[in-house]
């Protein structure tokens, strides 16, 4: 009985590994996450993985994130050499890019993302768009073509226990801040001036609504 | 005889004297020197703000003693108490190396680290009183510091760039060339701070061949108008040894001009002993898809940078997902796809092209980009005529009269698109207009794509469309201009 569950065991192994080989072939991009159950404050760490025979020169992403969830923190990249372009982000949007001056191959990840997990709800990351670049001859950066885009979502579940909040300082690697625009605090205030001349209209309407009824 | 008694009491003299001086005891001793050299007498200056008193002459040398624990800019000050004294102060290193010197007194910021301070005469001699004080600096500069200054093999330390003394109009970018000994130490973790605003644009070139440049812009209007802490890295000790580590910095003020601030460093010192295992390998989350990844899409997913490409921007700027409270077992990640890009850039004529030729009018105006701008009149998609603008940008066309579209371009911008009516026989001025910058690859849309080009192009010359500036080199100043403009598209519309 155990040696049967042995074979089983080591045909589900060889299966696993063909499927994985397949998924990744000849060149592909997929998101991928070692846990997806958190609690709030904790560090979300979700892998933006590649896999490309060609030589490349640098990568981006877009994940898509909720962010009354998820605030995105930073994303390193593990590849020596790949240093990240760090370009205003927009809420709701992670964008990220790295570019390296020498061409490199790549099979693993391109680059670790971090969120923190703000609030208890069931909620997703979706990986918008990505791609690798090569530089081509004109020096100009370009898209490799034929890239699969693998697995694109990871539904993310988060408790409303608070957790122990970690340090979402990477260890290594060329970090990318992701903090997203600050809350446009203008948008309160455009609301709250929209409210006063609500108010102040609202007011003379019916002053002089009183006005005229009392003078007919 | 006489000599040695005079040279003892001297030496007498200078050690009742210095005990005057906040207390310091006086190390005395000669050096070993040949005869003709002068006596070196060490003494320690390791008090702020007190006055030693010391003696030197051609044939005594006094060198104080310095331990620095942070940077400091600070004078060093000898003035004659009696005697045709003229007193020269020399700054050495840790290893004697002349740092600098000055007469009667010597300014300088030094990084954390060991000095000392050599009185000698310049001319004369005599009594003298020393200073050491801190002088508040008001000149912008950058340091480096190291923390902690010393560790053992395996051993990580922080280093901190500084920008210092930041002049109220601020820095809209820098650019930082640091060195090191890379086989000593080895680098991680750069990142920059929020000096420069929080969705500040950042480059890093390297690390390699012991130095890296690390390139900051602040986007949106955000500059550097504070000193504090530019970027921080991790030095990991590969083998023990001494290596200082210097950042230079370059500094913008938005005036396409990169300026070098004075800029100190630190010495980090490494021991022999390597300590119990520091694992610093990043978190192992590079786990391969979960489940069976079936790849799904072959479209590339953002724009294809050629040249010629006409493309809406990829991506949408209102976020769709949304989530459901926790209680709820069903994700309800709704994500909204990315549009099919679009074409943008169309000519489209005003009105149908005339059809007897009309005697001829003059188009001027004036855009505005750092590189040379071409201005091209269509009548349909057909170009009738085109012209370089002069290197202030304005320009001059002379057509038939009727109604055309022009369009101003320039390499590595957007281009700009409107109407214009010629009418025969006179001027018509188009209002002045300045592209934006950022478009490298000409596919009418600042991406990720153009940012790539700039990374993988960095301190070099080549595609010059990268060099947004026409500085002749790809460096912080055109990713700062390219940052101001991202995700914006074109044509730009001129009015």
């Amino acid at each position: 009985m155990k040696r049967l569950i042995s074979h089983l065991l080591a045909v589900l192994f060889a299966l696993a590994t063909v499927i994985h080989a397949q998924a990744q072939s000849p060149e592909s991009i997929w998101l991928s996450a070692i846990n997806t159950t958190y609690k709030i404050g904790e560090t979300v760490l979700v892998a933006v993985n590649g896999s490309s025979v060609t030589p490349i020169q640098g990568f981006t992403f877009q994940i898509r994130y909720d962010p009354a969830c998820l605030r995105p923190v930073n994303a390193s990249s593990p590849i020596p050499g790949m240093n990240g372009l760090q370009l205003p982000q927009l809420s709701g949007l992670v964008d990220g890019s790295y570019a390296s001056t020498t061409p490199q191959t790549v099979n693993g990840a391109l680059a670790e993302v971090r969120f923190t997990a703000l609030q208890g709800c069931q909620t997703g990351l979706y990986l918008e768009s990505a791609a690798l670049a090569v530089r081509n001859a004109e020096g100009f950066a370009t898209l490799l073509a034929s890239v699969l885009v693998g697995e694109r979502s990871i539904s993310l579940n988060i408790d409303r226990a608070v957790g122990v909040s970690q340090s979402p300082a990477p260890d290594s690697g060329s970090i990318l801040s992701l903090e997203p625009p600050v809350a446009a605090e203008q948008g309160l205030a455009g609301w709250i001036i929209g409210m006063l001349i609500v108010l102040v209209f609202g007011g003379i309407g019916l002053g002089a609504y009183k006005f005229f009824r009392i003078g007919g | 005889m006489k000599s040695k008694r005079l040279f003892q009491i001297l030496v007498l003299i200078t050690l009742f004297f210095s005990s005057l001086g906040g207390g310091q005891s006086v190390s005395a001793s000669s050096s070993a020197a040949p005869l003709q050299d002068p006596i070196v007498i060490n003494r320690n200056l390791n008090i702020w703000d007190a006055t030693f008193i010391g003696f030197v002459s051609a044939g005594i040398h006094e060198k104080w003693s310095l331990d620095l624990t942070e940077p400091h800019n600070f004078e060093v000050k000898a003035s004659t108490v009696a005697g045709d004294l003229v007193p020269l102060l020399i700054l050495l290193d840790s290893n004697n190396v002349e740092l600098a010197r000055g007469t009667g007194s010597l300014v300088t910021s030094q990084s954390a680290g060991s000095y000392y301070v050599q009185v000698q005469p310049e001319s004369g001699a005599g009594f003298y009183f020393l200073t050491l004080r801190e002088v508040a600096s008001t000149q912008p500069s950058a340091s480096t510091v190291v923390n902690p200054a010393s560790l053992n093999v395996g051993e990580i330390a922080t280093v901190t760039v500084n920008l210092n003394n930041v002049p109220a109009e601020g820095y809209t970018s820098a650019e930082f060339t640091c060195t090191y000994d890379a086989s000593l130490v080895q680098v991680s973790n750069i990142a920059a701070t929020n000096l420069f605003g929080a969705d500040s644009a950042v480059a890093i070139n390297g690390p390699q061949n012991g130095s890296f440049i690390v390139a900051i812009a602040g986007t949106n209007g955000n500059k550097a108008v504070t000193s504090g802490p530019a970027f921080t890295f991790n030095v990991t000790a590969l083998q023990a040894g001494q290596t200082t580590i210097l950042c230079i910095a370059r500094v913008s003020k938005g005036d396409n001009v990169l300026t070098e601030l004075p800029s100190t460093g630190s010495t980090l010192t490494i021991g022999g002993t390597a300590p119990s295992a520091t694992p610093i390998e990043s978190p192992t989350s590079t786990a391969t898809p979960g489940g069976s990844p079936q790849p799904t899409a072959t479209t590339p997913p953002l724009e294809s940078p050629t040249p010629t490409s006409t493309t809406a921007p990829a991506e949408s700027p209102t976020p769709t997902l949304t989530s459901t409270p926790v209680e709820s077992p069903t994700p309800t990640l709704t994500a909204t796809p990315l549009e099919s890009p679009t074409p943008t850039f169309t000519f489209t004529p005003v009105s149908s092209p005339t059809s007897t030729p009309s005697p001829d009018g003059t188009l001027t105006g004036q855009v505005i980009a750092s590189k040379p701008v071409i201005v091209t009149l269509y009548e349909g998609n057909v170009p009738v005529t085109s012209a370089t603008a002069n290197p202030d940008g304005t320009f001059s066309l002379t057509a038939p009269a009727g109604s055309y579209t022009v369009v101003a371009t320039s390499s590595g911008f957007l281009s700009a698109q409107g109407s214009a009516t010629i009418v025969a026989g006179s001027t018509n001025t188009k209002p002045t207009i300045s592209l934006l910058a950022g478009d490298l690859d000409g596919n009418n849309v600042i991406d990720q794509f153009d940012a790539l080009t700039i990374g993988m192009s960095y301190n070099t010359s080549t595609p010059s469309a990268a060099d947004l500036n026409n500085d002749g080199i790809i460096n912080v100043l055109d990713l700062e201009l390219l940052a101001q403009n991202y995700r914006q598209t074109g044509p730009s519309v001129w009015e």
